[in-house]
């Protein structure tokens, strides 16, 4: 084995330096980096950095081409495991144990300790091995070229990351959909093994080729067939003791909560809210409701189905959206967009609404509080800090950015709270509902650490204290001001069935304000 | 004596191209053995299939005692294959390539290697790209006859050479391997002549015989026949006279199963007027070329008459 693998170092120990190169910058750029935004630099490097580890994947296992029938190994006593051992041993020594080293000083560079982080660190080489080095061997075991595998690899890995990347964000509101990409990466992976396998021992290269392209048109079909009300169902199933939950209206009925109410006549449309709480009731435990699937249906049989709107979809006027909204008192709201000219087929006549939807709950750890401007370590999340960013314009009054950096994925399910102890009043944010607009690659996922913020806009005189300018922190309010961190993550997910009936549609909708 | 390599009705297709078709041949022990036939006959798809470049559509093939699917690197370090087709390592100085081998061979010999050399005057120290045809071709040779192969495979190595490298190449190798079983393809007929003990003929991927050369040599005849006056030849000729040809009065075939006494008894039967009958014997390349014309003539058909 070491023979074969220092034959490859040998041949290609100048490719090996060029790929040590961006993978340095990029490094270097990470490690100064304070802000979940890259910058236009590192974004690109964040693409190059993978390309040049492709390329040093396809001319190592182009060595010993498997689906070249004129290469001279393949009637030299190679054994195949053996010679798969030689290429990961290469893959291992020349690509992730740098990428390892980088990591490993960026982490200490923001702080954290090296022998703690190893497990996370480790942990995401492991995952670049199943989405990147490990579909980059598979691909190149069954191309019969470096072109072939070039084209191949710019098409598959560059639509993979246009995708990614422009696949648009979850917005905080709603429970983090991870299965959407872990699926297709789930599924890209167990195949590059497959590959691997069928190559190295068999050379069975049109099989290898078959298997792979079911691999990829599984992945994308998942991908772009998995809605939020799919994954959501998923998420049911695999989640631990999960029971079905109903709604029912609460009696007496509150009232139509500020954020519901409609500031103008709308002709298109009809806003309804339905007041509503779920049974049984969850005792306290933090809860978020996924966007519903429901159905009105009429008492002549009239059927109006929501339409739930995903990346591709756009929704239309003669749509009807159901959206679930909690306000400050905690009470669950169905909120109802129904087109007007659908609404008066059931105007004076009962309706059923039913429909289903999930119950992701959420359990929160334990809150640190840091000084505006400070920072804070927080116990199973990471490190925090507070800074003012300054030239923000158009944002003249300046902004509280509170970003949290981790070895661990970061949940957007954490809240920030920013209190001042003086005035008593306080300010609400999860991390990562507010950023700045960018433009180009601006995925970091390379990089070692995952980031989040937020910020608190800040707003002087007073602008803060003008009708619908709540959410404006008055300058004033920063002294003396304390950040608190709470972190937030899924604990299960439940079903929610809808089944509401006898309603009187009208009852509930929204009027416009005058 | 056993057999290193041997084939049982062995098929391969490339889609809806036959390129060998129920080839049954069997390679004797020690043997130098010439693989024969014209371009796109599946001498080069034979030699694939043998030593599973390529999968057998139907049919096995067995090489070295071992189902050729099912060969591991046990049997690839006991064979030396070489292709004009073959792409090498060129980035590789000579002397790093002959050291390279050496890991994969438990057979491999240091001092044959020195000696291979130092024959061949291989430059060490020059990387394969920039050697000639010729001495790329002597310093991949002197790679797989340093572990003293059991079984050498050839697929038109000497294609462009000059004579001299030839030459010197084919002794090297008849000399240093003489317990060795050599198969051979090769469109060189004349080459394979002075040095082949035995050939096969391989026509649009069928085998049309396989045997020793003498015995080869032995039955294909050019004869001549000069008759007393003009006449038309019959249409009835025996299937074993190959591209019957006549210019007045003498009549010229090649019999591909010549015996003497029953031959000039057969010519006497079939031609009238029979004056004189002249039977030469024929080079290899002569036989080659006749069987050549009599396939083309039939329209590509099998020579089935000459098995």
């Amino acid at each position: 084995m070491l023979h074969i693998f220092l034959k490859d170092a040998r041949r290609l120990w100048w490719v090996i330096l060029a790929t040590w190169v961006p993978l340095t910058a990029l490094a270097w750029l990470d490690r100064w980096r304070t802000d979940w935004l890259i910058s236009a630099p590192e974004g690109w490097l964040n693409l190059l950095v993978p390309l040049a580890w492709a390329c040093l994947i396809a001319m190592v296992v182009q060595e010993e081409p498997l689906a070249d029938k004129e290469h001279f190994w393949i009637t030299w006593p190679y054994r195949w495991p053996v010679l798969l051992g030689s290429k990961v041993l290469f893959v291992t020594a020349f690509i992730h144990v740098p990428a390892l080293v980088a990591d490993a000083v960026v982490v200490t560079a923001h702080g954290f300790p090296l022998w703690g982080s190893m497990p996370a660190l480790l942990g995401k080489q492991a995952v670049q091995a199943a989405v990147v080095t490990g579909p980059a061997v598979a691909l190149a075991a069954v191309c019969h070229r470096i072109p072939h595998f070039l084209v191949a690899a710019i098409l598959l890995f560059g639509g993979a990351a246009y995708v990614a990347a422009f696949s648009g964000p979850v917005p905080p509101w709603f429970a983090p959909d991870a299965l959407r990409r872990e699926l297709p990466a789930f599924v890209v992976a167990s195949a590059a093994g497959v590959v691997i396998l069928m190559q190295y021992s068999r050379r069975c290269t049109t099989s290898s080729r078959v298997v792979g392209g079911v691999s990829v048109v599984t992945a994308a079909a998942l991908f772009g067939s998995l809605t939020p009300s799919l994954t959501a169902r998923l998420r049911v199933a695999l989640s631990p003791g999960q029971g079905e939950l109903s709604l029912r209206l609460p009696v007496p009925r509150p009232e139509v909560p500020r954020a519901l109410r409609v500031g103008r006549f709308q002709a298109e449309f009809d806003s309804l809210a339905l007041p509503v709480t779920i049974s049984p009731a969850p005792g306290g435990a933090e809860y978020l409701i996924d966007r519903p699937q429901i159905e009105i249906v009429g008492s002549n049989g009239q059927r109006l189905r929501s339409v739930i709107p995903a990346p591709g979809l756009h929704t239309g006027p003669y749509d009807m959206l159901a959206y679930f909204v909690l306000n400050q008192q905690g009470q669950h709201w169905l909120g109802l967009r129904i087109p007007r000219r659908a609404m008066d087929q059931f105007r004076g006549s009962q309706v059923a609404i039913l429909g289903r939807s999930t119950v992701t709950f959420v359990e929160r750890g334990e809150t640190a509080w840091m000084p505006a401007g400070g920072s804070v370590a927080v116990p199973r999340l990471g490190r925090c800090r507070t800074e003012e960013p300054v030239d923000q314009l158009p944002y003249r009054d300046g902004m509280l950015k509170v970003v949290c950096e981790s070895v661990a994925p970061i949940s957007s399910l954490t809240e920030v709270r920013l209190w001042n102890p003086a005035s008593g009043q306080s300010w609400r944010h999860h991390l990562g509902d507010s950023a700045a607009a960018a433009y180009g690659p601006r995925e970091a996922w390379l990089s070692p650490l995952h980031r989040l913020q937020t910020y608190f806009q800040l707003a002087a005189g007073s602008r803060a204290t003008m009708p619908g300018n709540r959410w404006l922190v008055p300058l004033e309010e920063l002294n003396g001001a304390r950040v608190a961190i709470t972190p937030g993550w899924i604990t299960r997910s439940a079903t929610l069935t809808i089944e509401l009936q006898a309603l009187d549609l009208q009852a509930f909708v929204v009027a416009a304000e005058k | 004596m056993s057999s290193p390599l041997r084939t049982e009705e062995l098929t391969k297709r490339f889609r809806a191209v036959e390129a060998l078709s129920q080839v049954t041949l069997e390679v004797p022990e020690g043997a130098v053995f010439a693989l024969v036939g014209s371009n796109g006959a599946g001498k080069t798809t034979l030699l694939k299939t043998l030593l599973n470049i390529e999968q057998p559509t139907s049919g096995r093939a067995e090489v070295l005692g071992v189902d050729s699917r099912a060969m591991g690197a046990g049997q690839l370090a006991q064979i030396g294959y070489i292709s004009e087709n073959q792409r090498w390592p060129g980035w590789m100085k000579t002397g790093y390539f002959l050291s390279y081998c050496r890991d994969f061979y438990p057979t491999w010999r240091d001092e044959e290697l020195a000696e291979l050399v130092r024959l061949y005057q291989l430059p060490l120290d020059r990387k394969l790209s920039e050697l000639s045809r010729g001495m790329r071709l002597k310093a991949v040779l002197a790679s797989a006859l340093a572990h003293r192969p059991r079984l050498i495979v050839l697929d038109e190595p000497f294609s462009g050479l000059d004579v001299l490298v030839r030459e010197q190449l084919i002794e090297s190798i008849l000399e240093r391997t003489p317990e060795s079983t050599v198969l051979l393809a090769s469109h060189d007929l004349p080459e394979i002549e002075s040095f082949a003990s035995h050939v096969a003929y391989l026509n649009e991927g069928r085998l049309e015989f396989a045997e020793e050369m003498g015995s080869l040599t032995e039955r294909f005849r050019e004869v001549e026949v000069t008759l007393e006056e003009p006449a038309v030849l019959p249409g009835d000729l025996p299937r074993s006279w190959l591209n019957p040809e006549q210019s007045a009065v003498v009549v010229r075939f090649t019999d591909c199963r010549f015996d003497g006494q029953q031959t000039m008894l057969e010519v006497q039967r079939r031609l009238r007027g029979v004056r004189d009958v002249t039977a030469r014997a024929m080079s290899l390349r002569a036989i080659g070329v006749a069987l050549a014309k009599s396939a083309e003539a039939s329209g590509g058909g099998e020579v089935t008459s000459c098995r």
